[in-house]
């Protein structure tokens, strides 16, 4: 009888350790916030949201942009000097843009720590304005297209959108702070438009703010959970 | 009683066991060649497994590039804009029967890339805004090193030779150019191989 008992009692704490296991597993971890130091090189700013899709390793991230600078320098030098001749040198830039991606853990045994890939896309919406000596293009008297220098105020407007792949690796540090390391590729075509007809594109290089083409990705996150 | 459990569950361990070892690698295999990028690439490889050890490694590629030029010299592998794609083909073999860690391998095939390139073209009394076409034919020899992590992520170093031929129709007066060293879009010759890939097993 006594035996019996134990058996029951056996029985009762093997299934409440089983449902403590699932609850533990389908515990979704919810929100994660991460910086992304790098983008301060290019005047941006850069916060995602890492948001978990519950039962799934599955997680969406939103990534906000926003790009200031009004003194035509950065780390990158994307502004170009000061020089009046610069047709680099701006007085103002803006921007903003949103990015979404979609970030699989691959094994399943962590939904916080791991080996993740991601793939998604962006958009990016820039506004230069200068007051210097730059190219502007015209059309001649016998209808071809040509380009001169002039000393002007103008606006050049890009749009850029990125659509890229790309394989990380996110690291607990301690329970609340991860460290996510990535690289992958990229696909990134920009359009510009300027009132004034102004020619710099600002497509000098991956980092720049009106690059057309391939791109090679890489970077760290720094964040915490939620 | 007590017996024929014992032996059903010595029979149901066993077989597990068996079946566990036995427990073949038969994913596909996803990478990208990060190196491709340097000439405004992107290369996806697609490893899949024919049989045992033989693989089939089809790369796809696409390129795209619009330069903004401030210089005043061209080189000769400059230009304005490059749109381009192409393929390469890959039979792996693997010196292990089967992939689950790492394992060296050799792996040979065919190779093909198209280029649409609008270039300054200096070689005249004037320079001129030119578009050209090239077709490049090529064929490789492998020898690689592959690793799996976790069966999850995967590592692959490689070296090895090829050769190339390169067909451009012009739009200027200069027919060779692009075709500067082993990077050139309009290389003609023999090349020594070396990259890496990273990918992910799904």
């Amino acid at each position: 009888m006594k035996n019996k008992y134990i058996l029951v009692l056996v029985f009762i704490f093997i299934s409440f350790t089983g449902y403590a296991q699932e609850e533990a597993v389908e515990k979704s971890p919810g929100l994660m916030v991460f910086g992304v130091p790098q983008y301060i090189l290019t005047n941006g700013l850069r916060i995602d949201f890492d948001l978990h899709k519950k039962g799934t390793q599955n997680w969406i991230v939103l990534s906000p942009y926003y790009y200031s600078d009004n003194s035509s320098a950065d780390l990158l030098n994307l502004g170009g000097s000061d020089e009046y001749f610069d047709v680099y040198n701006y007085d103002k830039l803006t921007g903003a843009g949103l990015g979404i991606l979609k970030k699989t853990f691959l094994s399943k045994k962590s939904l916080t720590e791991g080996f993740y890939l991601a793939y998604g896309g962006s958009y990016k919406y820039f506004d230069i304005d200068g007051n210097s000596y730059t190219w502007i293009e015209f059309t001649g008297t016998d209808g071809l297209v040509y380009q001169k220098m002039a000393d002007l105020k103008y606006d050049l407007y890009i749009h850029s959108i990125n659509a890229n792949a790309i394989i990380g690796y996110q690291l607990e540090a301690n329970p609340s702070l991860f460290f996510d390391f990535f690289c992958g590729f990229g696909l990134r075509y920009s359009i510009h438009s300027s009132p004034q007809n102004v020619t710099t594109k600002y497509n000098r290089g991956y980092y720049d703010y009106g690059y057309t083409g391939t791109q090679f990705i890489a970077g760290l996150r720094v964040g915490i959970l939620l | 009683m007590k017996k024929i459990f014992a032996v059903i569950f010595l029979l149901y361990a066993s077989v597990n066991l068996a079946f566990s070892q036995n427990q073949e690698f038969n994913k596909s295999i996803y990478s990208f060649v990060p190196q491709y990028l340097i000439n405004r690439g992107i290369r996806v490889d697609i490893d899949k497994k024919i049989s045992g050890r033989h693989y089939l490694q089809i790369c796809p590629q696409f390129y795209l590039s619009e330069k903004e030029g401030k210089e005043f010299v061209n080189d000769k592998n400059q230009f304005n804009f490059l749109v381009g794609g192409g393929v390469n083909a890959y039979h792996k073999i693997f010196t292990v029967d089967n992939l689950k860690y790492n394992g060296l391998y050799l792996a040979y095939g065919p190779s093909y890339n198209y280029f649409k390139i609008e270039y300054i073209d200096d070689s005249g009394d004037y320079d001129v805004t030119a578009n050209a076409t090239i077709n490049k034919f090529g064929a490789d020899v492998l020898l690689g090193y592959q690793i799996l992590v976790h069966e999850i992520v995967s590592f692959d170093i490689y070296t090895g030779l090829g050769t190339r031929f390169s067909f451009m129709e012009a739009g200027g007066n200069d027919t060779n150019r692009f075709n500067d060293g082993y990077f050139g879009y309009n290389y003609t010759g023999n090349i020594l191989l070396l990259g890496f890939r990273i990918g992910v097993a799904l």
